[in-house]
């Protein structure tokens, strides 16, 4: 089952059980989520100038989809990074600055964020989740990524929920997933899924 | 309540070690650094882990040269075999070729080399920095474990490139000279290109060379390019790994660590070591084979793997390539001769950034 969940973009936030946030751009989002942290969500956005949208994006997601949840917990968590777009537009960004400075120097904060999976690894030190983090990648279908987790809770039974994200250069969906007898709807995307859930909820 | 093992059908490596592995165990029982400056690209001099004789064809990606290289050794693939593909960058050289308005989805080309050449199977990429290797294999163990797929083919490949190692340059990881993982006076390490493939199974087998016995992961959550140097999340893993096996710390014959030799990586490690096997009469041997080959980055966790199966083989760890000095605290594990393994079971470790831990068992076949 999805406890919780955020969907959002660069001007406007969407979580499973709250309101429609609206903002100019990601840094006017960070301030209200900062003013607005509820006590029992600790995070950190210490690297948040230096990141680019995807990873913007996954800290925020992540800080909004925590708070939607009314029992979150770290300790017990996981998160798992899931199609979306990859890596592909930070690599576009590294080698074009590499190659503007001459092929002599590349630069870090460029090349860190070339690797598929620091979204969710920045998503998981934002929120200090300490449980198994990676990213992957398989055919658009809901079903094959939530089997994935049903095997990497039925392993670890010190895990209780996955906070799962699917990025983009400028929009990310999250969703705080539990194992239950119920059946999800099989979608393309978590974005998809986001919407069928609340959909359902307020119909 | 400890599950069944998971047995290791068929595993085969390609690395700057070794066209094969009995290659490769020739240059680890010798010591031997493989270093080379490659002439594909401009590395001002740093040396790098080269598979030999690699030669894509013009426009072709090192990385599809190198996967055709391994898939033309891998075994027929029961029915019902799941492929996971654990890379970082994958065919990365694309990108550098690209022009600029081209954005080209580097690992996805190697994915979809992997399905053009396995259409019948179901392919996973799997991406957890230099910890792809072991994660992706942790996967496939889940999946064969909750019978998602008769057998699980697990492929970890990454490529040398411009790319790379001006990234890891301009974070000062990458050493001048040559690597040095555990020793007092390392300066960073030497990247390599590597791929690895293990056919794993359920389904017991007296030929098979080895068995997975456990295989986990964590996360630091504390710094996305530096480990947490008091090694606490390792540790906690490791020890995690081995209750898992229902073994204990004094039961292990050897480690394989991520060793990259660089200055925190290795410190962290060490640390994370010594809270484990602190108790324990003598600390089991460790070995880093990216002292040999270069730091494979997804690649390094299945190379360890196969490597590994050689090693325990020789019940013996190779000696520590470029070891002169043992670092801090890393003199009770690591030797410039080889150790002798006094039980069959080997502990395999990758971090990556992000601060992602893998800790995982390997047996020897009873």
């Amino acid at each position: 089952m999805i406890t919780a969940a955020a969907c959002l973009d660069c001007q406007k936030a969407l979580l499973l059980h709250g309101p429609e946030l609206g903002y100019n751009d990601l840094n006017e989002l960070r301030k209200i989520i900062t003013a607005d942290l509820q006590p029992r969500i600790t995070a950190d956005l210490e690297d948040f100038r230096r990141a680019g949208n995807p990873v913007r994006l996954a800290q925020l997601g992540a800080i909004l989809a925590a708070s939607d949840c009314p029992e979150w917990s770290p300790a017990d968590t996981a998160c798992i990074g899931w199609n979306g777009e990859s890596c592909t537009q930070a690599n576009r960004t590294y080698w074009d600055d590499f190659l503007a400075h001459g092929r002599e120097t590349g630069r870090g904060m460029f090349f860190v964020p070339t690797l598929p999976s620091i979204p969710a690894c920045e998503a998981a030190i934002t929120l200090k989740i300490h449980g198994p983090v990676w990213y992957f990648s398989t055919a658009a279908d809901t079903g094959l990524l939530f089997a994935a987790l049903e095997d990497l809770l039925q392993a670890n039974p010190t895990l209780r929920q996955v906070l799962v994200a699917e990025i983009h250069a400028s929009a990310a969906c999250l969703l705080l997933w539990r194992p239950s007898g119920t059946p999800l709807p099989r979608c393309q995307t978590l974005k998809e899924l986001f919407f069928h859930l609340r959909n359902c909820r307020s119909s | 309540m400890t599950e069944p093992a998971t047995q290791i059908l068929f595993a085969d490596a390609i690395s700057a070690a070794g066209n094969h592995c009995p290659q490769a165990e020739q240059t680890f029982f010798a010591g031997r650094q493989a270093f080379s400056v490659p002439e594909h690209f401009a590395a001002h001099a740093l040396k790098h882990g080269l598979c030999s004789g690699l030669q894509p064809r013009p426009g072709e990606s090192r990385a599809i040269a190198l996967f055709d290289r391994l898939a033309e050794r891998l075994p027929h693939l029961p029915p019902d075999t799941a492929i996971f593909l654990a890379t970082t960058v994958g065919a990365i050289d694309c990108l550098e070729q690209a022009p600029p308005t081209a954005t080209p989805d580097c690992p996805g080309i190697l994915l979809d080399a992997v399905r053009k050449r396995f259409p019948q199977q179901q392919a996973t990429l799997i991406s957890a920095a230099c910890a792809s290797g072991q994660i992706a294999t942790a996967c496939a163990m889940r999946a064969l474990r909750r019978n998602r797929c008769r057998a699980a083919l697990v492929i970890g490949l990454d490529i040398t490139s411009e790319f790379v190692t001006s990234g890891f340059a301009s974070l000062g990881a990458v050493s001048r000279t040559i690597t040095r993982p555990y020793d007092e006076h390392r300066d960073g390490l030497l990247l390599g290109e590597g791929a690895g493939a293990i056919l794993l199974s359920q389904e017991s087998s007296r030929s098979a060379p080895g068995r997975l016995l456990a295989a986990r992961e964590s996360c630091d959550a504390a710094h996305i390019t530096a480990p947490d140097l008091s090694g606490q999340q390792l540790a906690s893993l490791i020890s995690a790994t081995l209750q898992e096996a229902g073994i204990t710390p004094a039961d292990i014959g050897g480690v394989i660590g991520h060793g990259t030799g660089t200055l925190y990586n290795d410190q962290s490690e060490i640390a994370a070591l010594a809270k484990v096997f602190g108790s324990c009469a003598a600390g089991p041997p460790l070995v880093s084979i990216k002292g040999n080959l270069g730091h494979t980055l997804a690649a390094s966790g299945i190379l360890q793997i196969v490597y590994g199966l050689t090693f325990l083989r020789r019940a013996q760890l190779p000696p520590q390539a470029g070891l002169r000095h043992p670092a801090l605290g890393a003199e009770q594990f690591v030797a410039a001769a080889a150790q002798k393994m006094h039980s069959p079971y080997l502990l395999s470790l990758n971090v990556g950034f992000g601060g992602l831990n893998s800790a995982l068992l390997l047996e020897a076949q009873p």
